[in-house]
């Protein structure tokens, strides 16, 4: 039962949508006499709600799929029973009742564009341009094989978003500690993580694993020399140098 | 250019109104409105892709180019059909059959409103479009692209369905649990389609579609609460869009999903899916549909399966949000046949459970 309370605080988090929700409910299981609405809006949204507390049905949710169960939630139209129980409170009085009702929901809310995880964006990808720049420079010509290369956290989201073409020995699974099950397990990614990065010790790495290519971004320091250990820069791209591994050769594709 | 426009008129024009042609007919008189046909359209464009697409991904792992050209076949068998049956319709009863779709007919309601009225729609469109034109300018950061994104630049970009590691790149087998989703693979399709690179269609092209399509389902759930020219219903949308862009109270909620992550299928499953669920819901259990109210079970089907396109878990949020609205209706109604109804409605999403549990 803690459990499930914590998950519903967790999608309250830091508004009062939920609890307008819950009033507005109440609000309409009195005044509202219309049967279909009734059925579908307000009775069906109370058991779900009152299904939603219950232990035995949050275990068979997770038999199912667990860790979504907050998931449940989303099947209660909060926002439609919210709005229409204030529309029908307001009654007559719709111009000054609107600018009420819009206040108290800007209030009581959080503005989504204010989210830190959304900015402008440098392009129709919806991707930031250093990485689409530095996989057209290290994008393989139509008769070579794909190509391997190592990124900073920060770019891994996006490289394979744009081109299938570059291929990563690691991707997303390392940056999230939450997946126990890969997190920390590649040795490049033990050396990335690392500041300074060790390029003694990544590049013998970089080769065992046939990277092409490696990107690092300036700000992170580094040991060890590029040039002595066989790398070659090709590319200062915005914040990012981008190493050429000479190494490990670009295999041209083989006729069916 | 020529292959972007013909693509792009093809997929969210031609076949969304040609199959929605198949449901105006069975919605009855009152039924009949361009934003249904649309609706209904592209909801079932989405279910004939999945009923499609899953067989071939499990049985061809190269199977794109295979995947494209049976759905553009199917598509325009059913926009022939959608067609035909509008032709009969107008054959045998006239151009009235046709009057609610009509340029003038639309004209005319909305010279039928008071200004008070225009004024709130105003307001309702312009709190929809400052939506549209954010989700265009601005970027949201989402860790899950790199996979569902990806899966779709991967069918696009290699032809293979499925068999490889979106993060790194290396193959491996089929995913079952995720794949049985198919809506990266609808992005992919759109993409072949247009020429537009998936990651374009996903981020910059889906959120122009699918949040006035959102919109559409709070048009018919707020049509359904309010009369037509009742000035509470451009109100009733207009606090919906804003409830929407101040829904951001936890990264869990429906709006922040809506807004942030709009060309994923746990998005639309929370948004427009269950919506649509809703106003048919209300639709069905509306005592003056009685008699014309087969169209809108047969949209209740093509929407569960739609769920099962979303996300794994989408079939069994659908099948529970119908069944428990479908127990309570029963109830309430005493009817049997009702629960007996509702549960048909729900097969196709207990087909895909068992699936689900049983391959992945």
């Amino acid at each position: 039962m803690l459990e499930i309370l914590r998950i519903f605080r967790e999608y309250c988090g830091s508004g009062w949508y939920p609890v307008l929700f819950l009033i507005a409910l109440v609000y309409l299981l009195v005044t509202e006499k219309d049967r279909k609405v009734r059925i579908v809006l307000l009775e069906t949204s109370a058991v779900i709600a009152v299904l939603f507390f219950l232990p035995p049905f949050k275990m068979l949710m997770d038999f199912l799929d667990e860790g979504t169960y907050y998931r449940v939630l989303w099947l209660l139209p909060m926002t439609v029973v919210t709005v229409y129980a204030g529309v029908k409170l307001i009654g007559r009085h719709i111009r000054l009742g609107f600018a009420a009702l819009a206040l108290l929901l800007m209030l009581t809310g959080q503005y989504v564009y204010g989210n830190v995880n959304i900015s402008r964006a440098q392009n129709r990808y919806h991707i930031p341009n250093a990485v689409i720049a530095i996989c057209n420079e290290m994008m393989p010509a139509e008769d070579e094989e794909r190509v391997w290369a190592v990124f900073p956290d920060e770019l891994i989201h996006y490289v394979r978003q744009y081109s299938s073409k570059i291929q990563m020995p690691y991707g997303r699974e390392m940056l999230v500690p939450e997946w126990g099950w890969n997190w920390d397990t590649h040795p490049i990614y033990r050396i990335m993580r690392e500041q300074p990065v060790d390029l003694d010790a990544l590049t013998p790495l970089l080769t065992e694993y046939n990277c092409h290519y490696l990107v690092l971004n300036r700000a992170v320091p580094t040991t060890g020399s590029p040039e002595e250990n066989g790398l070659v820069k090709i590319a200062q791209i915005e914040a990012y140098d981008v190493y050429r591994n000479e190494s490990v050769p670009i295999f041209k594709k083989q006729a069916d | 250019m020529i292959q972007k426009v013909l693509g792009l008129f093809f997929v969210f024009v031609l076949a969304p109104c040609g199959t929605g042609l198949l449901f105006t007919a069975a919605m009855g008189e009152r039924g009949r409105s361009p934003v249904r046909l649309y609706l209904s359209g592209f909801l079932t464009e989405l279910a004939v892709f999945q009923l499609i697409a899953v067989p071939i991904m499990v049985r061809e792992p190269f199977g794109m180019d295979a995947l494209v050209i049976v759905v553009t076949l199917a598509l325009a068998l059913l926009m022939a059909a959608g067609g035909f049956t509008a032709f009969v319709r107008i054959k045998k009863r006239g151009t009235k059959a046709a009057a609610a779709l009509s340029v003038k007919t639309c004209a005319g309601r909305i010279r039928g409103l008071t200004w008070e009225c225009r004024l709130f729609w105003l307001i309702a469109l312009a709190v929809i479009g400052f939506q549209v034109v954010m989700s265009y300018l601005y970027a949201s950061f989402d860790g899950d692209d790199a996979y569902y994104v990806v899966q779709s630049v991967l069918a696009d970009q290699t032809g293979v369905l499925d068999r490889i590691r979106p993060y790194t790149g290396l193959s491996t087998d089929l995913d079952l649990r995720h794949a049985l989703a198919a809506l990266p693979l609808w992005i992919a399709y759109v993409s072949r389609m247009t020429g537009i690179h998936a990651a374009i269609v996903a981020h910059t092209l889906l959120p122009l579609v699918l949040i006035p399509l959102t919109y559409a389902g709070y048009l018919e759930i707020g049509g359904k609460l309010f009369a037509p020219g009742d000035v509470r219903l451009p109100v009733f949308l207009a606090l919906a869009g804003i409830a929407q862009i101040f829904g951001n109270i936890s990264i869990y909620t429906n709006a922040t999903f809506f807004l942030m992550r709009t060309w994923q299928g746990k998005s639309i499953l929370a948004n427009l899916v269950l919506l649509v669920i809703l106003w048919l819901l209300l639709e069905i259990l509306d005592e003056k549909n009685k008699g014309t109210a087969d169209g809108f079970w047969a949209l209740l089907v093509v929407v569960n399966i739609v769920s099962a396109m979303m996300t794994s878990m989408g079939t069994f949020l659908a099948a529970m949000f119908t069944g428990i609205a479908g127990i309570v209706a029963a109830c309430r109604q005493r009817s049997i046949k009702l629960l007996f109804c509702f549960g048909l409605c729900c097969l196709p999403n207990l087909v895909y459970l068992v699936l689900l549990l049983l391959l992945a």
